[in-house]
């Protein structure tokens, strides 16, 4: 029996057989509870682990569709358009349904019906643990049922109550008009999206796959080896599906469920379209290996679904002739092919937006100058030769080869005041400089709206020291300009 | 009794025979073994195919610029097909050591077409992360560029590996900051395996190896790496010369059949080639082309 703690202090939350029949109810104070039946055993209510565990087992019911959802506080909703002949039939996969759920150790109804509203109210409210409402059949079955069964607060039913309307069927009859004046819309909009007048859809929890390949086993695995050799022959499967269709995948998820309610999901993507089966186990098997140790089998893998999320057309090449990795015979698609692969393998294994390439950015702030692109996105090729011909052709200073983010400031002293520093500190090492360059002015970008830190100007030198190493320093904030105090900082180091 | 006698007369027989084989192998020692005639090539690949035995092929290799430098190394370039490891010679010298490395990338890159891999480690001691625009001053291609932010040593040298065993990569550099107890004996012969069976080169550069150990590894070279003044740039009118060419002092510490020497060499990042330098900062450098003119307008600079 589980108590929780609510304003009016400990009440029950949820009871037993075996304690309802010694006359406890839920929200009865515990104190009552415990004159009632003084050997009670008591455990704490944890409602965000009931929620979390039903949201696993909405996920591993995944098996049977691929639209599933949390419906209210103890129950899943499934979407089982067009997924019965997969099990037999609808008699059978819900059969199916309730005799794993049973095993699980829970009490179930389950009941299947041509819309959400009708399900939800025969499964709450119905008699029988399996139900099913025929297609055309919602307002028969549904006219016994209690007005609490088409999901209506309290306030209303009790209201709707006193006028006389205590069933389903009393309201089926009647005009719209009035009963929406009378006790607003929703009783209405309940009424005809349980009857299938009104629209109602279930959002899934997963995305639903376009294409997808399962296979079931007699008995769970349970050897890291078998995963993989189930992923590769998942994968040539999926591969023939996608080839027939003439797309290829862009985003693919192994799902597999386990024997006891949980489902260990991985996702992999790739940046060029893919529908070749040793490319999708090679993707599979990094991450395997990379996330072995999360990989808790628990008492066995019993069914693998390979789906591809998202897809597109894909358009038909020409390869080269050379097979070896010759690359004087080899085509050069074939070779870019083979880099977008390599880095679709870089990009799942440490993680998209570390896997990146560098695009140049029109910024003269040097933080700015060069943006990371993940090798995701369309790959076009940048045009570094305006910034090479500006870089090379010596109208800048130069630019280092390591930049230090965000600068780290240093304590330099300078002759003039305009002049470089003849020597700073940084990082509690004292550097004489012996070369300087410079200065090379670089000013905030006025037309940004919000230049943030980069109010002030800055005046960068390239400094050599008497050892010959070679660092990028600048000076913050001009001298004549009242109300700015220069301060040095360090930006980079060169070669 | 028989038995015995039976086991004795084995033994006799069997010292017998052993000290009959030891003499004859003495005079088979002694003899003048008579020296085949060399095989044609055809016989020789075939014979080694026969005994599994690598066939010695020439290494393909790259210039480095200098005819001072390609000298020195053994197969007269920098080979390809190999690992090369970047070690900097004090703490304070991995810039230095980027930029030499950077500069053995540009001339291997620029013999192959394909993009270049940068793998990257966690960098504690922060020195700072490779800036595109200064790889482009540098002379180096950005675009070219795919940087991997592997945190550890361990996936950097992964990323290296499957990198070498793509041939679309033109080359490879792994930048392991710190943690470069990962990169031993076994890593580099795996590495180095991989890099002979593709054709691909790849750069490790790493804080050097653990001095108890010897820090042996398969590598073809190793390069240490120091920063050394540079020549300076006298302009009228200015209290401190300008910048010269980055300057460095290279020891090849390791070298397959070559001997370790140390020169002190500059880069250039117009024609992407190293030079030679004279040791004194003052004096021209000494090559092919003879002195060399530094730009004396204030403003056009090299980086």
């Amino acid at each position: 029996m589980l108590a929780a703690v609510s304003r009016h202090g400990q009440r029950v939350t949820a009871a037993d057989p075996a304690a309802e029949r010694a006359g406890i109810a839920p929200d009865m104070p515990l104190a009552d509870a415990r004159a009632l039946c003084p050997a009670l055993a008591v455990a704490p209510a944890d409602p965000d682990g009931d929620a979390a565990a039903l949201r696993r087992l909405a996920l591993w019911c995944g098996r049977w569709s691929p639209w599933t959802a949390v419906d209210g506080a103890d129950g899943v909703i499934l979407d089982v358009t067009g997924c019965a002949h997969l099990f037999g039939g609808e008699a059978a996969m819900l059969d199916d349904q309730c005799r794993r759920l049973s095993g699980f150790g829970l009490t179930v109804r389950v009941a299947a019906a041509p819309t959400p509203g009708a399900a939800w109210a025969v499964a709450r409210y119905g008699s029988g643990t399996v139900a099913t409402i025929p297609e055309g059949g919602a307002a028969a079955a549904l006219a016994p049922l209690p007005l609490a069964a088409l999901r209506l607060d309290d306030a209303t039913v009790q209201a709707m109550a006193r006028v006389g309307l205590k069933r389903i069927g009393d309201v089926q009859g009647k005009p719209a008009a009035p009963l929406t004046a009378r006790f607003g819309p929703r009783p209405v909009t309940r009424l005809d999206q349980a009857l299938g007048r009104q629209a109602e859809t279930v959002h899934g929890l997963m995305p639903a796959p376009r294409h997808e390949a399962r296979r079931t086993f007699a008995d769970p695995i349970v050897l890291t080896a078998d995963v993989e050799r189930t992923v590769a022959e998942l994968a040539d499967d999926l591969a023939t599906r996608l080839a027939a269709a003439g797309v290829g995948a862009r985003r693919l998820a192994l799902r597999l469920f386990r024997v006891d309610g949980r489902v260990w999901t991985v996702t992999v993507r790739t940046s060029a379209l893919c529908r070749d089966a040793t490319h999708i186990i090679r993707l599979f098997r990094d991450r395997l290996d990379a996330g072995h140790e999360e990989l808790d089998t628990g008492f066995g893998f019993e069914l693998a679904v390979l789906a591809a999320l998202a897809v597109e057309t894909a358009v038909a090449r020409q390869d080269g002739l050379g097979t070896a990795p010759d690359i004087a015979t080899t085509a050069p698609a074939t070779l870019a092919d083979d880099v977008a692969r390599l880095l679709d393998r870089f990009g799942n294994r440490f993680g998209f937006d570390r896997v990146v390439r560098y695009a140049p950015a029109a910024s003269m702030i040097p933080e700015r100058a060069a943006r990371p692109v993940p090798v995701l996105a369309d790959a076009t090729p940048s045009d570094w030769a305006v910034h090479l011909r500006a870089v090379q052709g010596g109208d800048q200073l130069g630019r280092p080869l390591l930049l230090i983010a965000p600068p780290d400031p240093v304590t330099a002293l300078a002759e003039v005041p305009d002049g470089p520093p003849v020597q700073f500190e940084w990082r509690r090492r004292a550097h004489r400089v012996a070369r300087a360059d410079g200065p090379e002015r670089l000013a905030p970008e006025w037309w940004q709206p919000d230049p943030g830190a980069d109010r002030l100007t800055r005046d960068y030198y390239r400094v050599e020291d008497v050892d010959g190493r070679r660092f990028w320093l600048y000076r913050e904030g001009l001298y004549e300009r009242p109300g700015e105090v220069p301060r040095w900082f360090l930006h980079g180091v060169f070669a | 009794m028989t038995s015995l006698r039976r086991h004795l007369e084995t033994k006799l027989r069997a010292e017998t025979f052993w000290k009959k084989e030891q003499i004859m192998n003495f005079k088979r020692a002694s003899l003048p073994i008579p020296r085949r005639p060399e095989p044609p090539e055809p016989a020789r690949r075939l014979d080694a195919i026969a005994r599994r035995q690598p066939l010695r092929r020439t290494p393909a290799v790259v210039s480095l610029g200098d005819a001072g430098l390609d000298g020195a190394l053994p197969e007269g370039g920098l080979e390809l097909g190999v690992v090369h490891e970047v070690v900097p010679a004090g703490a304070a010298d991995m810039a230095a050591a980027l930029g030499f490395g950077l500069g053995l990338l540009a001339r291997i890159a620029g013999s192959r077409t394909g993009p270049v891999l940068w793998a990257v480690t966690r960098d504690p001691g922060r020195h700072g992360a490779a800036y595109p625009v200064g790889l482009a001053a540098a002379g180096f291609d950005p675009g070219r560029l795919v940087h991997v932010d592997a945190r550890t040593a361990r996936d950097a040298l992964w990323a290296l590996e499957e990198s070498l065993a793509t041939p679309g990569f033109a080359a490879a550099i792994a930048v392991l900051a710190h943690d470069g107890r990962h990169y031993d004996f076994t890593a580099s012969r795996r590495l180095s395996l991989r890099a002979a069976a593709s054709g691909g080169t790849a750069l490790v550069l790493w804080a050097g190896g653990d001095p108890e150990r010897g820090g042996a590894t398969a590598a073809a070279t190793r390069w240490s790496i120091a920063a050394r003044p540079s020549l300076p740039v006298h302009h009228p009118g200015h209290p401190m010369p300008g910048l010269g060419p980055p300057r460095w002092r290279v020891e090849l510490q390791r070298c397959k059949r070559g001997r370790p020497r140390h020169w002190l060499v500059e880069w250039d990042h117009e024609t992407i080639r190293f030079h030679l330098a004279a040791p004194l900062a003052d004096r021209a450098p000494v090559h092919e082309g003879g002195p060399r003119q530094h730009p004396a307008v204030f403003g056009r600079r090299a980086a």
